[in-house]
C-alpha cells in the first residue's frame, strides 16, 4: 500500500480547501442572490400593501352604476318600483344622532330583513359632530339629527337633498342616580345638587338643556357642569360616573331614575332625516328614509319613547 | 454583479425611511395649511383657550412630577430586585401603555369614583371626591404617563454597569449616597428622556381624562378636551389650539437634542 506522502497530503488539503472555498463562495453567492430577491419581494409587497390600503377604503363603483340604472327605471313607473324595491341592494352609511342609537339599530335590522341584499352601516354621534363630518366630506348617505337647525344649515349649503322630513319628536328629562337618592324634584334643585352632566352646546340636547334652564331661571355654576360629547356620554356620566344628575332626552333615561321637567320649561325637539347630496346610493337611501317614516319605523320609535312627528 | 446588488439593497433602507418620514411630515404640513393664520391670535386669546392651556400645563407638570417621584423607586425595584412576581408587576405597571385610554379611565372610575373600591372610603371618611376635579385630571394623567418613565428608567438602569456602584461602596459610600452621587448621574440621560416622554404623554392625554375627570371648563377641560369640544363649532380655533400643542411638543423635543440623551 502506498503511504500518502507529504506532498499528496498537502495536495489533498489543497483540494479540500479549494472545494470547500468554492462551496463557500457559491454558498455566499447563493445567499446574496436569495437576499436580493427576498428584499425586492418584501419592498414590492410593502408598496403594494400600502397602495391597497390607500385605495381599499373607497367604495366600489359597480354598486353605484347598478343603483343609477335602477333609479332611472324606477322613476318611470310605479308598478316597476314595487318590483325594484324587492331587489334593493347596495350598502349605505346612516349617520344619526346618538339618541337614536337603539331605535335606528332596530329599524336598520328590520330593513335588512326585508331587503336581504341591502346593507346598512350605522354611525352615531352628536348632531353637531355629524353635521361637521358631512360638511367635511364624510361619505354618509343618510343624515338624521336631533334638531332642525343643523339640517337647515346643511340644506342651505346643499349638502343634503331637500326636502328633509321630520320623523320623530322628543323632550328632555332630568336623569338622576337610581332611585333618586338626592330627591331632586325640579330644575331648580340642579343648582345645588353637585356635579350636573349636560351635553356640549354643539349637541342639540346641550343647546336645549341650556334653554330650559334659562327659561326656568336656574343657573348652575360653571364649575359644576360637566359637558358630555353626546347624549349617551352625558347619560353615562350619571349612570356610571359621579355626576349627581343630568339633563338628557326622555328616551334615554330609565323610569326609576328620571324626574320630569315641567312642561312650560321643557322643549320638544324635532328629528329631521334626509338623503345626502354626495350619496351614490340614492335609491337605497330614499327607501331607508321611507322606511323610517313608515308604520314599521314609527312603531319602533314610539316603543322607544319618541313622540310622533 | 455583486456590487450592484449591494447598491440596490443599500437603497432600500433610505427609501423605507423616507416613506416613514413622509408619513409624519405630510399630516403636519396639512395641519399648517389648514390653519386660519389671520384669526390665529384671536382664536388663541379666547378665554376658553387660555384657561385650557393653563390647566394643561399645570396638570401635565404635576403628573410628570408624580410619575418621576413614584416611577423611580419602581424602576429601581424592577431593575434590581429579586422577588417572586417581578415580571407580573412589570406587566401590570406597563399595562396602561397598551390599554386604550378610555378603558384606563373606566378602570380608574371603578377604583376611585365615589362608589369605587378606594374612592368610597376617600369620600365617606375624608369627603374627598377625585372625579370631576383637577386632582382627578392629575391622577388620570399620572396613570398613563408613569409607565413611560418606568420603562425608560428601567432600561437605563439595566444597561448601567454596576461596577461603578461597587467601587463607590468599597470607597465607603452608603446605599443612598451611591444612588445619589453615582447611579443617578450616570443614568441621567435615560431619566431625562423618560421624564420628557412622560410629560408629553400627560400633555396629550384625552380618553382617561374625559372619562374620569369629566369635561368641566376651567376645572378639567385640558387642551386636548378643549380642542375636541371646539372641533364642531369652531374648527379654526380647534386647529389653532392644536398648533399650540404641536409647537410646545416640538420645542421640547428639539431642545432635548442628542447632547442630553447620549449616555456616558
Amino acid at each position: 500500500m502506498r503511504t500518502p506522502t507529504t506532498s499528496s497530503y498537502s495536495q489533498l488539503t489543497a483540494k479540500v480547501i479549494h472545494r470547500h472555498s468554492r462551496r463557500q463562495r457559491s454558498d455566499r453567492h447563493a445567499i446574496r442572490i436569495a437576499t436580493a430577491l427576498l428584499s425586492k419581494v418584501a419592498f414590492s409587497t410593502a408598496l403594494l400593501g400600502t397602495a391597497l390600503l390607500i385605495t381599499g377604503c373607497s367604495s366600489t363603483s359597480a354598486d353605484n352604476q347598478s343603483a343609477e340604472t335602477q333609479s332611472a327605471n324606477t322613476r318611470s313607473s310605479n308598478t316597476q318600483s314595487t318590483k325594484a324595491s324587492q331587489e334593493l341592494s347596495g350598502s349605505i352609511l346612516v349617520s344619526a344622532a346618538a339618541s337614536l342609537d337603539s331605535s335606528f339599530t332596530q329599524i336598520s335590522k328590520a330593513f335588512m330583513e326585508q331587503h336581504p341584499r341591502a346593507k346598512i352601516t350605522l354611525n352615531f354621534g352628536s348632531s353637531g359632530q355629524i353635521a361637521a363630518q358631512i360638511e367635511q366630506g364624510a361619505p354618509a348617505d343618510i343624515a338624521a339629527f336631533a334638531d332642525t337647525a343643523p339640517m337647515q344649515a346643511l340644506e342651505e349649503a346643499q349638502f343634503v337633498l331637500a326636502p328633509s322630513k321630520i320623523f320623530a319628536r322628543n323632550s328632555l328629562t332630568i336623569v338622576t342616580k337610581a332611585n333618586n337618592p338626592k330627591n331632586i324634584e325640579s330644575l331648580a334643585d340642579l343648582a345645588t345638587v353637585g356635579t350636573v352632566s349636560l351635553c356640549v352646546q354643539t349637541a342639540p340636547c346641550g343647546k336645549f338643556a341650556d334653554q330650559s334652564l334659562t327659561t326656568a331661571g336656574v343657573s348652575i355654576a360653571e364649575s359644576n357642569i360637566t359637558r358630555g360629547a353626546d347624549a349617551q356620554a352625558t347619560l353615562r356620566a350619571v349612570t356610571e360616573g359621579d355626576a349627581e344628575a343630568g339633563i338628557v332626552y326622555a328616551t334615554d333615561a330609565s323610569p326609576d331614575a328620571s324626574v320630569a321637567i315641567e312642561q312650560r320649561y321643557n322643549i320638544n325637539n324635532e328629528y329631521p332625516i334626509a338623503v345626502t347630496r354626495s350619496s351614490s346610493q340614492r335609491v337605497l337611501a330614499a327607501a331607508f328614509m321611507e322606511f323610517v317614516l313608515s308604520a314599521a319605523g314609527q312603531s319602533v320609535l314610539s316603543r322607544a319613547g319618541f313622540l310622533a312627528p | 454583479m455583486i456590487t450592484s446588488s449591494n447598491d440596490r439593497r443599500a437603497l432600500l433602507v433610505p427609501a423605507l425611511a423616507a416613506v416613514a418620514a413622509l408619513f409624519f411630515v405630510v399630516p403636519l404640513i396639512g395641519l399648517l395649511r389648514r390653519a386660519s393664520w389671520s384669526t390665529l391670535a384671536s382664536d388663541l386669546l379666547l378665554p376658553e383657550s387660555l384657561i385650557a392651556l393653563r390647566l394643561s400645563l399645570t396638570c401635565s407638570l404635576s403628573a410628570t412630577a408624580l410619575a418621576v417621584l413614584f416611577g423611580l423607586p419602581l424602576a429601581l425595584i424592577l431593575a434590581r430586585g429579586q422577588f417572586w412576581g417581578r415580571s407580573l408587576l412589570r406587566g401590570l405597571i406597563l399595562l396602561p401603555l397598551v390599554l386604550p385610554p378610555v378603558v384606563g379611565g373606566i378602570a380608574l372610575l371603578t377604583a376611585f369614583s365615589r362608589t369605587g373600591i378606594i374612592g368610597e372610603y376617600l369620600y365617606d371618611w375624608f369627603g374627598i371626591q377625585l372625579t370631576f376635579s383637577t386632582a382627578g385630571v392629575v391622577l388620570a394623567e399620572t396613570f398613563v404617563a408613569l409607565p413611560f418613565f418606568v420603562i425608560t428608567a428601567e432600561a437605563g438602569l439595566r444597561s448601567f454597569d454596576s461596577q461603578f456602584e461597587d467601587v463607590a461602596r468599597t470607597l465607603g459610600a452608603g446605599p443612598s449616597e451611591t444612588l445619589r452621587r453615582v447611579t443617578l448621574p450616570i443614568i441621567a440621560p435615560s431619566l431625562i428622556a423618560g421624564t420628557v416622554l412622560a410629560w408629553a404623554r400627560a400633555l396629550g392625554e384625552f380618553g382617561a381624562t374625559i372619562t374620569f375627570a369629566g369635561n368641566i371648563v376651567g376645572r378639567t377641560q385640558t387642551l386636548p378636551l378643549a380642542i375636541y369640544a371646539q372641533l364642531d363649532s369652531n374648527p379654526d380655533a380647534a386647529i389653532a389650539l392644536s398648533l399650540v400643542l404641536l409647537f410646545i411638543s416640538l420645542t421640547v423635543l428639539i431642545a432635548l437634542r442628542d447632547k442630553w440623551l447620549r449616555p456616558i
